[in-house]
């Protein structure tokens, strides 16, 4: 078979087709036309090249490294085909056809208005897709061939990632961190051409900003609701590294859009949306570095080859220069704006300090025991008190500024009546006395709960105002994402407090009670399945007249030699009962980690909310949706 | 070139208020860093109170549960020293004889009593074996 030949000779023309292109497009007269031509081919090249990995993935061709790797025959048929983004070589292949649909996105979608524009931006990205290709050519090739010792099986996919979570989170995440390659190429153009600043950069930027956002903010959500059920302790928040640089775009990217709507609105921030766009783009690159060069002491230990974190960190020490090197021109040629000090654009640079800030602070925390570790200073690691306590209060602030831009209006000078202000701090504070009543004793929970009820309840008094009173003076998408925003912070708060969590011993004469919870174990069975073999505990739980069974877990999958134990969730409106295996005994006892977590689900639910709300801008200047 | 003074003042104040922040930082990061040791680095130094890390390799053939009470015993080596330790609770998924562990808590003299247990794991969720010591 030489098909995954024909593939990696995919990966090849796709990078001499945008060379070429990057060489002579100076000469071209480009249109429309032309620039889908440009852009449709490469998109097409490495759909060819994903389609044939997957296809070595379904027909199980060990003799192609990577999926020996990654895969096995006995996996099931879903998996062997998400195992093409269980491994690097594969995720930098989907990161290349990413990159190649979002382009064609925009070729085939912004109107003929901005064809400058779009001619400017489609140039950027053409550098960016080049460096990408020739990384997965020359460093990670994953149609690489064992030869001729072909293994008769593959090592199995890890057992952890075979998991619903697994299917849709790497893929997501990619779109997003991708995506904000966009809002840089706009601004990149921006500072390099100068034909471009005149022309509406600033919206467009922000309508594409947007959708990354959504698929960044979906990533995440989807990461943390694998790592809850997945990593078998209930929690749904580690400060990971690896989360970490998941988190930091997308801290960036939402400081962007704000930003970006100031300029597009009233001109001001114009240096600061650049200076944004372009840095959004550096963190989504070194979050990539972070994960895959193996330097982060974490509990994700990720060993990998020294050469290709090397090619990353020089990309990224070459895209940092340039946009550097570029902003400065655009600096030395256009002075900024004196931002005037009062009105709504001063609120949003607020927030965007707070959530630069917060960049910041996450990034140093994640750098800092490598930057000790390089100096030989001794190996550590940052626990979570410290984000805790440098990162809540800035998010905290965060909702101050939601809850009290409704008094301030984009004017410069309008000005802030004193009434509603003390009214409003006496509601929080009312607030603040309900939740010091529920137990809350940290004041970080304590603001935090009255904040985001404060917050929540603000925006659900405009968004009824807007739907019944037609009030349309705000706009619906800013309504409902900081509702959810103010959701996800509540169910922070309250999952905290309720949390509740007992390591206990059960057997089948034992019967447990945890607050209004009675459990027994019914019966062990011993199960086998295509690629794994599990002991199942049947646990019944009582609450109040109310009877459920969970059936956790323990399996032991041979190939990779390994023990899982499998939570099970039940899962209510409100409450999360949560059961983890730990050990058997010979008297048919577990022992067991059962958790008791209300609210946790809505961490979730708020983030959907709030990533779906980019779902409801209504799309300025894209063909055929012109509102 | 004349420098504006307008300039001067605001880039100095900028990175004032940089340096003072970067400080309150690190002060706060300095309580919240956990020391990683290795065993035969952890004995030499002075008992202490302090919650600590301890990594290295799960000692085959020392892993001993007691699962009616929670417990479990094992011991956490490396080329030189191996250090028992003690924790009561559920291990995590990863947690394998052999490989890379890193335990919290605090070390008295005799066994680390841990608190936490973390198993160490790698880019596709292995577990890993501790290379460097």
């Amino acid at each position: 078979m030489i098909l995954p030949e024909i593939g990696f000779y995919c990966l090849i023309l796709v990078l001499v087709y945008q060379c070429q292109f990057f060489l002579i497009i100076r000469t071209m007269p480009l249109t429309r036309q032309s620039l889908r031509a440009i852009v449709s081919l490469p998109m097409a090249l490495l759909l060819v090249a994903c389609c044939l990995l997957i296809y070595a993935f379904v027909s199980n061709d060990f003799s192609i490294w990577y999926v020996g790797a990654h895969s096995s025959s006995n996996l099931p048929l879903l998996y062997r085909i998400c195992a093409l983004w269980g491994g690097h070589e594969g995720s930098l292949l989907l990161w290349c056809l990413l990159q190649s649909i979002w382009v064609a996105l925009i070729v085939y979608t912004e109107s003929d208005d901005n064809i400058e524009l779009t001619i400017a931006v489609v140039k950027v990205l053409l550098v960016l897709s080049i460096f990408f290709e020739l990384y997965l050519i020359a460093l990670s090739n994953p149609f690489m061939r064992v030869l001729p010792d072909i293994p008769l099986e593959g090592s199995d996919l890890n057992p952890l990632l075979q998991d619903p979570g697994l299917v849709a989170h790497p893929p997501i995440l990619y779109i997003g961190y991708v995506g904000t390659s966009i809002p840089f190429a706009y601004a990149f153009a921006c500072c390099l051409y100068q034909h471009c600043r005149s022309l509406p950069w600033a919206q467009r930027a922000r309508v594409w900003a947007n959708y990354a956002w959504l698929y960044l903010s979906i990533g995440i959500i989807l990461g943390s609701w694998w790592a809850y059920r997945e990593l078998g302790w209930g929690g749904w928040w580690f400060w990971d590294p690896v989360e970490n640089a998941s988190l930091m775009p997308w801290l960036l990217t939402s400081a962007l859009i704000h930003s970006l709507m100031v300029t597009e609105r009233t001109g001001q921030l114009t240096h600061w949306s650049v200076y944004l766009a372009m840095f959004t783009y550096c963190f989504s690159i070194l979050g990539t570095f972070i994960v895959r060069s193996g330097v982060v002491v974490s509990v994700h230990a990720f060993a990998s080859d020294p050469g290709r974190g090397l090619f990353l960190l020089a990309f990224l020490g070459v895209v940092v220069s340039a946009c550097l090197y570029i902003y400065r021109q655009f600096c030395n040629e256009q002075r900024p704006n004196n931002p005037s000090y009062w009105g709504k654009a001063n609120l949003i640079w607020i927030n965007n300090l707070c959530l630069t800030l917060a960049t910041a602070i996450v990034l140093l925390g994640t750098l800092y025991p490598m930057i000790l570790e390089t100096l030989g200073l001794g190996r550590m690691s940052v626990g979570p008190p410290y984000y805790n306590q440098a990162v809540v209060p800035l998010m905290l602030m965060l909702l101050v500024l939601m809850g009290s831009q409704h008094w301030v209006n984009w004017a410069r000078h309008s000005r802030v009546k004193t009434k509603p202000v003390i009214l409003h701090t006496l509601a929080v504070s009312c607030l603040a006395l309900i939740a010091h009543g529920m137990g809350m004793t940290s004041i970080r929970m304590v603001l935090g709960f009255s904040l985001a009820l404060w917050v929540l309840l603000i925006h659900l008094f405009f968004l009824l105002r807007y739907f019944i009173h037609k009030d349309r003076s705000r706009a619906l998408p800013m309504l409902v994402s900081h509702m959810g925003f103010a959701m996800v912070v509540l169910a922070i708060c309250l999952s905290e407090h309720l949390v509740e969590y007992r390591d206990v011993y059960l057997n089948e004469h034992r019967q447990i009670e945890m607050n209004e919870y009675s459990l027994s174990l019914r019966k062990t069975n011993q199960i086998k399945r295509d690629n794994y073999t599990a002991d199942q505990a049947e646990i019944v739980v009582q609450k109040g007249n109310q009877t459920f069974s969970l059936f956790p877990e323990k399996r032991y999958y041979p190939i990779a030699d390994i023990v899982i134990a499998k939570s099970d969730i039940y899962v209510s409106f409100i409450n999360d009962v949560y059961i983890t295996l730990g050990n058997y005994d010979e008297q048919g006892g577990w022992s067991m980690r059962v958790s008791h977590r209300p609210f946790v689900r809505w961490i979730w639910y708020g983030g959907i909310v709030m990533a779906l709300s980019v779902t409801l801008v209504r799309l300025p200047g894209i063909r055929g949706r012109r509102g | 070139m004349k420098i504006p003074k307008r300039r001067i003042i605001y880039i100095s104040m900028t990175s004032l208020v940089a340096c003072c922040s970067l400080a309150l930082l690190l002060i706060l990061m300095n309580d919240q860093l956990q020391v990683y040791y290795t065993p035969s680095k952890l004995v030499t130094l002075p008992l202490s109170k302090q919650m600590v890390r301890l990594g290295g390799t799960v000692d085959e053939g020392s892993v001993e549960h007691n699962t009616k009470e929670i417990r479990v015993n094992f011991n956490i080596k490396d080329d030189l020293v191996s250090l028992p330790v003690v924790f009561y609770g559920v291990l995590p998924a990863l947690f394998k004889e052999g490989q890379a562990a890193v335990v919290q808590g605090v070390f008295d003299g005799d066994t680390f009593r841990a608190n936490e247990v973390l198993a160490k794991h790698d880019e596709n969720y292995q577990p890993i074996i501790e290379i460097r010591s």
